[in-house]
């Protein structure tokens, strides 16, 4: 084992040579630092909104002070936390590794796709500090292009900033996928991590273009007071909602492939067991991709939107059910009969799959047009999505941290506590959110601080399930950071796990492989029934 | 990949075409049938893109791979359109 | 084939590995400004199909011979960085430049043509607005936001391609394309710019000639 070359993280160590970076593994710490500072300020806002919604008064702050939080919250998680987690921090990190690369195609334009999220993120926060915005993340018009007085524009200009970011990421996957896998490594001998981010890319260069122009038409019509949205020329502001979901409904299938990617390479290596239905797993996502390009109107069920549309759309949407319920069939699959073992990042995946299930069930309800008629604009949805994007993408995103902590620092963290973080996090995730699918059943609607009282007691449930959820954030936080120093050395394959980013040193080199790998083996050679502790089976 | 080595004199053809082409949809704008008028002046152009991307921009030189990303975008804006006409095509308005 | 001598960057194995990767990444840019022109085209074809006759009324009063004058340039220039490319392979240092100098005249006269036809538009009132000319109907003024719109977003793409091509002007004086390892930067500057070509040929005939009936 060479040790010439030094850590990409001590090659280096002024400030220049971090933020001057083009080694994709430190321009995903730079992300990871970033994400987690915008995670930090939302999950403020959520806490706000959770101590508000424990009375049925809205006694905590006012109003309008509420329809900013949410719009805030939604924000920054959905564009400055959600889409950037795995992709950006885990995938700029782990994709030239796992396809065998010095680094991915264009490392300069990564670098400045990091800039542009930070400045896209810098006209958020600064259009939240001057006062806020209180459209909601979704900014329907006419009330953000005529009526609102707060600050649209310039979250607008922030979004839209950040949406280069998403485009440039997903450029450079693309490419480095389709152009620089090592010798050997052919499209189904990728890990189904590469598989999902190729899908996600696609996704990201596609979808977020529609975002911006849209965000521009919205400026215009607030700048100059005329616009495509406005009913007073004749406008249809539904056109806006069609633009909008049209980007933003790509951007949740953005948000969970990279978390399916990351539960399809925990799984195999803590059952140890090659993935069941390869082909059906990486065809999957590429179906997901392209197939949820075409349901965004089940968003508009009730927008005035034609019926016979909104009958097409859900059915389009029952379609993308079935390769994200394959996905889950193969999992499940590859742990049966296999040699399980309960590591926290498998505690993560597991609760991952779980909650997936019932978020995506819960989808498949309203996208019948009929239930969504009820239940549309009621804590129902917002129990959906956030069994999606917390119970999913989260937990797959902790899980992946977890998973490849040892690669990125060279360092284990305790691992007692770790399952017990994950533990925490399922717990109190389904206290907070299982409480509101029971809500909007009944009927309580969303975005709104006070509520008929006899909804308290499940609100009650929901914000002490959020203060177990805080827990569970804090926690890693504390022993991954505490694991930097105290930590023990990994080394380079802790889990005994398949994938090339396994055969380099924990933490890797600056330039990743000493020599081009080749790739002979077909991916997850786990060994079956032989004994997983047994190096020299692996 | 081959490296495009077209005549200067394929390029001035194709350039010929081109402005052949946009005469053409002046032209159809002479047309008395509406809608054969609005078929031509929304088809023709079409056809000047295709030259262009084809020729100008190599697509005639480079591996299907090129084609498909070319196609890509095109793809998703048709089901953006053909989607959003399905709402549009069938709703009442005013 | 020939050889190109290229300066390979170090994440890629070899010159024609890089030369394949940029221009993928240069078509996969083009695919979202398919998207990102496209929804602008979107709205236009939506609001076409909801008030033909206003936006057959607005059509006409654009200005048919300096969009014409504008469309004969764009494809002449998009003619000469075809050749200025072809050009550069065939190593002709002299022809690249005078090429790529004539391409940057016909761009920067479809701009000078656009500040004229804008000004004229200005000044007949065909802004949106409260002073929008009183003698059009009502949804006209959908038809010229989204008018005003496309046509500066395109403008914005055809000054950033000027920008790219005064750069690839001055690479080429100093025999530093070709000759230098960086056809490959021309070729997609070529590539951009009838890109640029590609967006105006759709938007012609949809803003200058699908109301009109000559």
């Amino acid at each position: 084992m060479s040790e010439a070359e030094p850590s990409y993280l001590s090659a280096g160590d002024t400030l220049g040579s971090w933020l001057l970076t083009t080694d994709h593994k430190r321009i995903g710490l730079l992300y990871l630092f970033s994400i987690l500072f915008f995670f930090f300020i939302a999950a403020c806002a959520a806490a706000l909104m959770r101590l508000e919604l424990l009375t049925p008064q809205g006694d905590l702050v006012f109003s309008e002070t509420y329809n900013k939080l949410f719009t805030m919250h939604g924000v920054l998680m959905v564009w400055f936390f959600l889409i950037p987690s795995v992709p950006s921090v885990l995938g700029n990190f782990l994709v030239p590794l796992m396809v065998g690369a010095r680094d991915l195609a264009f490392p300069r334009l990564n670098l400045l796709s990091w800039y542009l999220f930070v400045v896209g993120g810098f006209f958020v926060m600064h259009a939240i500090v001057i006062g806020g915005v209180d459209t909601g993340w979704t900014f329907y018009t006419p009330y953000s292009s005529a009526y609102s007085n707060s600050h649209v524009i310039q979250m607008a200009l922030g979004i839209f900033i950040a949406g280069f970011s998403s485009i440039l990421t997903g450029l450079n996957f693309i490419i480095t996928i389709q152009k620089m896998r090592a010798p050997g490594l052919t499209w189904f001998r990728l890990p189904l991590f590469i598989w999902s981010m190729f899908a996600t890319s696609i996704i990201l260069v596609l979808a977020t273009p529609v975002l911006a122009i849209t965000l521009v038409l919205l400026s215009v019509e607030r700048i100059w007071g005329v616009g495509i949205f406005d009913p007073k020329l004749g406008g249809d502001p539904v056109l806006f909602q069609h633009l909008f979901w049209f980007y933003s409904h790509p951007a949740v299938y953005i948000m969970i492939l990279p978390g399916m990617g990351v539960v399809s390479e925990i799984i195999p290596c803590f059952a140890r067991k090659k993935m069941f239905g390869y082909r059906f797993v990486a065809f999957s996502s590429m179906a997901i991709a392209m197939i949820g390009f075409l349901v965004w109107g089940h968003h508009m069920f009730v927008s005035s939107q034609s019926i016979y549309a909104g009958m097409v759309f859900s059915f389009l949407s029952f379609l993308v059910s079935i390769p994200s319920a394959i996905k889950v069939f193969n999992w499940t699959a590859t742990l049966y009969r296999g040699s399980i073992t309960f590591g926290a990042p498998m505690l993560y995946a597991l609760g991952f799959i779980g909650l997936f299930v019932m978020g995506g069930m819960t989808g498949l309800f309203l996208a019948s047009v009929a239930v969504d008629v009820h239940v549309h604009g009621t804590y129902f949805v917002v129990a959906h999505f956030h069994y999606i994007m917390v119970g999913g993408m989260v937990t797959a995103f902790m899980g992946g941290m977890h998973f490849w902590w040892p690669k990125i620092t060279g360092r284990l963290y305790p691992p007692l506590m770790a399952q017990i973080a994950a533990a925490l996090l399922f717990l109190g995730f389904n206290l907070t959110f299982f409480p509101q699918y029971i809500l909007g059943y009944l009927g309580m609607p969303r975005r709104v601080h006070d509520y008929a009282p006899e909804f308290q007691i499940y609100n009650v449930l929901s914000t002490i399930g959020a203060s177990v959820l805080g827990l569970a954030y804090l926690l890693p936080l504390i022993y991954l950071v505490w694991s930097l120093r105290y930590g023990k050395p990994s080394g380079a394959n802790p889990w005994e796990a398949t994938g090339l980013e396994w055969k380099t040193p924990s933490p890797p080199p600056k330039h990743n492989f000493n020599e081009t790998p080749i790739v002979m083996e077909e991916a997850y050679n786990y060994p079956s029934n032989k004994d997983h502790g047994d190096p020299e089976h692996v | 990949m081959k490296t495009n080595l077209q005549s200067k004199k394929a390029i001035i053809i194709v350039w010929g075409g081109l402005v052949l082409l946009l005469l053409l949809i002046i032209a159809s704008s002479f047309v008395e049938n509406s809608s054969v008028r609005a078929a031509l002046i929304l088809t023709l152009p079409l056809a000047q893109m295709l030259l262009v991307a084809v020729f100008f921009m190599h697509l005639c030189v480079s591996p299907k791979l090129y084609w498909a990303f070319a196609a890509a975008g095109l793809f998703w804006l048709t089901s953006l359109f053909t989607l959003v006409a399905c709402d549009y095509l069938t709703r009442r308005w005013h | 084939m020939f050889e190109e001598p290229s300066i390979v960057a170090e994440q890629f194995e070899d010159a024609s590995q890089q030369a394949e990767a940029s221009r993928l990444g240069l078509w996969t840019f083009l695919a979202t400004e398919v998207l990102f022109f496209g929804v602008v085209l979107l709205a236009y074809v939506v609001y076409w199909h909801v008030y033909p006759a206003d936006f057959a009324a607005a059509c006409k009063r654009t200005n048919l011979v300096l969009g014409t004058l504008n469309s004969v340039i764009l494809v002449t220039s998009s003619l000469t960085m075809a050749l200025a490319v072809q050009s550069d392979l065939a190593r002709q240092r002299k022809q690249v430049v005078i090429l790529l100098m004539v391409t940057i005249l016909l761009g920067a006269s479809f701009l000078g043509v656009k500040v004229v036809e804008y000004s004229e538009d200005i000044t007949e009132r065909l802004l949106p607005g409260p002073n929008f000319a009183s003698d059009l109907p009502l949804h006209s003024q959908l038809f010229f936001c989204l008018y005003w719109i496309a046509t500066a977003l395109h403008g914005v793409h055809l000054i950033i391609g000027l920008c790219v091509l005064s750069v690839m002007v001055i690479l080429a004086g100093r025999g530093k394309l070709m000759a230098g390892g960086r056809h490959t930067w021309l070729e997609l500057s070529g590539l951009y710019w009838h890109f640029v070509d590609i967006v105006w040929i759709l938007l012609y005939p949809l803003l200058y000639l699908l109301g009109r009936h000559l």
